[in-house]
């Protein structure tokens, strides 16, 4: 047990850096780099908790394809000058923002630690549904992810296939916009 | 050690059929804007196309003993999920027939903006019907993806902003950043609302916050989950504090784009908030916390809706924070349920409501788009002696405005008055927040009458008379027939809002 | 000792040995690269340290040490030196979920020449080396070198256009086999008594096109192309940060290689000679060096693909064919068919593909004919438009 709390934290720790360094730093290919990191620990969450197919998935779509566009679009825009020169126009927002950064991981944290009875136990009493059946907990592998996927959750899975062909739809009809303007 | 399989049914299917329709409409539309030249068949298809999902779902419903759930309980179609998909399918009637012209005017993909908008309505109406967490969110996401992108769609600019293609694109930009900050407040609250309750059903959630939850259904833990839905929820349904985004993107949008926004993600909000609060169980959570957030929420929403909305120069940004304001009326409809969850009236009239102003709002916005497509100005100054320029589009015009501002006997003010009358009726504090309502409705006829008069009594800038075209006169002649004939047959509407609140609270 | 530290000890020898086997296989790669390019093109190639120019690695290395590493003072300092140790990394790793060879008879399953099983092996060296572009952009973009910087675009774009189809037939695999897990694959062949190269020709192929894509080696080694882009990422890179950037393009080829082996040709098996103590490696090896001829052989036959072309290639040809793929052995795997419906299939697809991409390469009617003189189809003649008069210059 104590092994998984020491791994468990150090990923934290990693995990709650890289996010710091995300915004913190000015150049935005070392913000990138960072969600990277970030989102590779949250592999490692997964991992820790035996969910390998999810773990696996995590790194081959975000770290993967999404942040290599974020990378590949983040070094086209800014390699000559990629220190952003940005300015606060109201100058005590970042003080206050960081303020009640603290105000509200301190309440999220004092309610969520000091006042949460979280018990998984709760969800067995839901109900004999066979819904809960499939979703059930502590099966991270992949066959009880397909389950899932594709018996209990077949709906909402199916409906984002409506999604993506709408995002599909909203990334041509803004991407066409150039060409459209220098025709003009 | 696989669970075992239950296969779908055709009832699955057949309670589906109108969502099915309405994507194979939308796909319908976008491959027409790829084969057919002429526009007008494009905006006809879509406007028409909506008859079959609405037949559907009326043979659905005229069906004795229909079935009601489907997709393992994921998928309802009670009176609640119907009054809400027949909404929304008056929602894109409207609007299509609303945006023909500005859409031919000012945008160049006609086709597209006409399917996203029937996705969106699609991810609307499943909004509706989910009772579960994850199928809300991703009904959600998408009704909103194609919000994002109607924000953006402006190419040309209007003739008197020059800005205004540019304002556009930061709208939508603007949309797009809160709409996914909203997304994840929304699924930390959901995120909360499993790990309590292990289980995303929004009934199996509600049997285990009566029953297996350890902490009770007054812990904090449910309380900050209440909250995170809530205030998901609240950017869609633009409640104070989460109204930032409202005026910059109503203004910036192309209006078509605005008028959607005002009336499809506002009633998809609340259709799934108030599906959530009510499957759910959460309404007999956080007890005296969760009705008093929800009642200064209601409060400040309507108070800053309607005292900023009075100082605003354009009508769009006038109609944003009207829209705010219309969304703290409906909200105190909620602190009534959230007061008593048993209140059934609470939530018919606040259904019956949504309805009216649905139907209003696309009237309002119908003219300003006349107007826009006329003049090429969204200006309040400009809207100065309209009466005299077209008399019909001012009439059709301030008795949608009269009706939001809920000037009696209009079916604004019925609505208005029915939400407050039952949180009068449920006592404690309620009274005096309906009394701050009733201070509210007098501060927003300053606004509605300030364009009237305009409209009426100030001397135009100009003398030309404007033409209106068919499709949009069409569209306000409906909202304004909608208007008078919900005024007329208040009864029957508010016993379709009666029912749907029954299918809810069983 | 106890079952775990024998686990360990184990897992640590197997990784000492197969690291080790990885760099060895890496130098002498590059060796044979050039014997067989050599004899590709009538040369003799290196033949002069040691017998058959077998010591001309250790030369080679030695040389690499020895030279100068330069960093550019325009290069962002940190992430210039981590990018060559990314894709090694990244290469290394990847490979650990290859299966070398079944198990040493009565010893235990912990003694197997394989790292590890676990049950998402494929998904593992898809997310690995789908890791592996972080290298090469990084690499690219720290060098602050308009040529790197290209380079590494390029291949951002290229890699996460080929993961796609590589994704999607591979699955045609793994539904099938009914499992992730590389060595549960080995054995769902031995089990059905194929090899799914038989029931996925279709999809062996578009693998093996997209995974050339995703190592980056010729025809498709655009990041680097010499005569647009320098070196491409390369530019920058010296001594042994350059030879690691090597290292990793060879063992990911490898790794590639071992894929190919492991999914489409059983694996460690080999008509039942694998049963036989300790030649399961050796059927393995055998089977992976045939594959990493075949890239070498391509390296010297294919031409370098256009930049467009090969984007084209990706989204156009290869996915679409591989959702295709994938259609009909979900067919198979659903409905119950023979395996061979499948393998039929993607035959006849194959073969109207290639007949399509022939006649595309040589159109029947070669009209490139200019003036009398008679072009290659490759040569496109510029059409020249007649200079913009000052009128038309003004508004464009």
């Amino acid at each position: 047990m104590s092994a998984n709390i020491l791994a468990f934290s150090a990923v934290a720790a990693l995990a709650i850096a890289s996010g710091i360094g995300v915004i913190a730093f000015r150049n935005a290919i070392y913000s990138a780099l960072s969600l990277i990191v970030n989102l590779l620990s949250l592999a490692l969450f997964y991992l820790i908790l035996n969910g390998m197919f999810i773990a696996a998935a995590q790194v081959l779509i975000y770290a993967g394809a999404i942040m290599v566009l974020f990378l590949f679009v983040v070094t086209m825009l800014s390699s000559d000058k990629a220190e952003l020169q940005t300015s606060d126009r109201i100058s005590w927002q970042r003080l206050v923002g960081v303020i009640a950064g603290i105000i509200f991981a301190a309440a999220a944290s004092f309610l969520l630690l000091v006042h949460a009875q979280i018990a998984p136990d709760a969800a067995a009493q839901g109900s004999n549904n066979l819904f809960t059946q499939i979703s059930a907990p502590g099966s991270g592998n992949t066959e009880a992810f397909g389950m899932a996927l594709f018996h209990g959750f077949l709906f909402p899975f199916e409906v984002t296939s409506a999604i993506i062909v709408a995002a599909i739809l909203g990334a041509v009809v803004l991407g066409r916009r150039s060409r459209a303007k220098s025709e003009d | 050690m696989s669970p075992t399989l239950i296969p779908l049914s055709s009832n699955d299917m057949w309670i589906l059929s109108p969502e099915i329709a309405m994507t194979a409409l939308a796909l319908l539309v976008l491959a027409l804007d790829f084969l057919v030249k002429r526009r007008e068949i494009i905006a006809f298809v879509s406007v028409f196309g909506l008859v079959v999902p609405a037949g559907l779902l009326a043979w659905i419903v005229s069906t004795p003993n229909h079935p009601v759930y489907g997709f393992y309980g994921m998928y309802t179609i009670d009176n609640y999920a119907i009054f809400f998909d027949f909404l929304f399918l008056l929602i894109g009637a409207g609007v299509v027939l609303a945006s023909y012209d500005f859409v031919q005017r000012y945008m160049r993909s006609s086709g597209e903006f006409y399917a996203l908008l029937l996705f969106s309505l699609l991810g609307a109406m499943l909004m509706a019907s989910s009772r579960e967490l994850i199928t809300i969110y991703i009904a959600l996401e998408l009704t909103s993806f194609p919000l994002y992108v109607m924000a953006g769609m402006l190419r040309k600019d209007i003739p008197n902003d020059a800005a205004s293609s540019v304002r556009s694109t930061e709208a939508s930009l603007k949309y797009v950043l809160l709409g996914a900050m909203s997304s994840a407040v929304l699924l930390y609250g959901m995120a909360l609302l499993y790990g309590i309750t292990g289980s995303t059903d929004l009934s199996e959630i509600a049997v285990a916050l009566q029953h297996g939850f350890s902490g009770g259904p007054n812990s904090m833990v449910l309380l900050v989950a209440d909250t995170f839905i809530f205030a998901g929820f609240g950017f869609k349904i633009s409640a104070v504090p989460f109204h930032m985004w409202a005026p910059d993107i109503y203004q910036g949008a192309p209006t078509p784009g605005t008028l959607f926004f005002s009336v499809a993600s506002k009633a998809a909000g609340f259709a799934a908030l108030i599906r959530v609060f009510a499957d759910g169980g959460l309404l007999n959570t956080g007890s005296f916390y969760l009705w008093g957030f929800i009642a200064i929420a209601a409060v400040a929403t309507m108070t800053l809706g309607n005292i900023v909305a009075i100082a605003q120069s354009d009508i769009k940004r006038m109609m944003a924070y009207s829209s705010i304001a219309q969304a703290g009326y409906i909200l105190v409809g909620f602190t009534a349920v959230a007061y008593q969850p048993s209140n059934q009236t609470g939530i018919s009239g606040m259904l019956v409501f949504l309805a009216v102003y649905v139907i209003t709002n696309i009237g309002a916005f119908a003219g300003i788009i006349a107007f826009a497509n006329a003049t090429g100005s969204e200006q309040l100054r400009d809207f100065d002696g309209l009466f005299r320029r077209s008399p019909t589009l001012a009439f059709g015009m301030i008795l949608c405005l009269m009706s939001l501002a809920g000037i009696p006997p209009l079916a604004g003010a019925l609505s208005k008055i029915y939400i407050f009358v039952t949180a009068w009726q449920e006592g404690g504090l309620l009274p005096w927040i309906v009394i701050i309502a009733l201070i509210n409705s007098v501060i927003s006829i300053a606004y509605y009458i300030g364009v009237a008069y305009r409209i009426f009594v100030k001397n135009p800038l100009r003398e030309d008379r404007l033409r209106v075209s068919a499709a949009i006169s069409v569209a306000l002649a409906v909202s304004v027939v909608g208007i008078i004939a919900a005024t007329i047959f208040f009864q029957p509407l508010l016993n379709f809002g009666v029912s749907g609140a029954q299918a809810l609270l069983k | 000792m106890s079952q775990i530290a024998l686990e360990l000890l184990a897992a640590l020898v197997k990784s000492v040995i197969i690291i080790a086997g990885l760099l060895g296989a890496f130098a002498y790669l590059t060796l044979i690269e050039r014997r067989v390019l050599a004899r590709f093109q009538r040369r003799v190639g290196p033949n002069r340290l040691g017998p058959f120019g077998l010591l001309q690695p250790i030369a080679d290395a030695l040389k690499m040490v020895f030279k100068e590493q330069i960093i550019p003072t325009q290069a962002k300092t940190v992430v210039f030196l981590l990018a060559p140790t990314i894709s090694i990394f990244v290469a290394i790793t990847a490979f650990g979920v290859v299966p070398l060879g079944d198990k040493f008879g009565s010893l235990p399953s912990y003694w197997q020449p394989a790292l590890t099983d676990i049950n998402i092996g494929v998904l593992y060296i898809l997310a690995m080396s789908s890791l592996a572009v972080y290298g090469i952009v990084l690499g690219g973009w720290s060098s602050g070198n308009k040529y790197s910087l290209l380079g590494a675009l390029r291949s951002a774009a290229q890699m996460v256009s080929y993961e796609v189809s590589i994704a999607i037939s591979l699955s045609g695999v793994i539904m099938l086999a009914g499992t992730l897990s590389m060595i549960g694959i080995v054995h769902q062949q031995s089990s059905q008594h194929i090899w799914f190269i038989l029931a996925q020709p279709l999809g062996f192929v578009l693998y093996g096109i997209a995974a050339l894509a995703e190592v980056n080696r010729a025809p498709f080694d655009l990041p680097e192309a010499e005569q647009e882009l320098t070196a491409g990422y390369l530019t920058e890179y010296s001594g042994l940060r350059w030879s690691l950037y090597q290292m990793s393009e060879y063992i990911n080829m490898i790794t590639t290689s071992s894929v190919l082996t492991t999914l489409y040709f059983g694996g460690w098996t080999f008509f039942g000679l694998e049963n036989i103590p300790g030649l399961s490696i050796l059927i393995f090896i055998v089977k992976v060096a045939f594959f990493l001829f075949i890239f070498m052989w391509l390296r010297a036959t294919l031409p370098r693909i256009r930049y467009d072309m090969l984007m084209k290639l990706g989204w156009q040809v290869l996915m679409p064919l591989s959702v295709l793929n994938l259609l009909v052995t979900a067919y198979i795997v659903a409905f119950q068919q023979p395996w061979w419906i499948a393998g039929v299939f993607g035959l006849i697809t194959l073969l109207i593909a290639g007949y399509a991409a022939a006649s595309k390469i040589h159109p029947k009617k070669a009209n490139v004919v200019t003036e009398g003189v008679a072009l290659p189809t490759s040569v496109r003649l510029v059409k020249v438009e007649s200079t913009p008069s000052p009128e038309t210059a003004a508004i464009s």
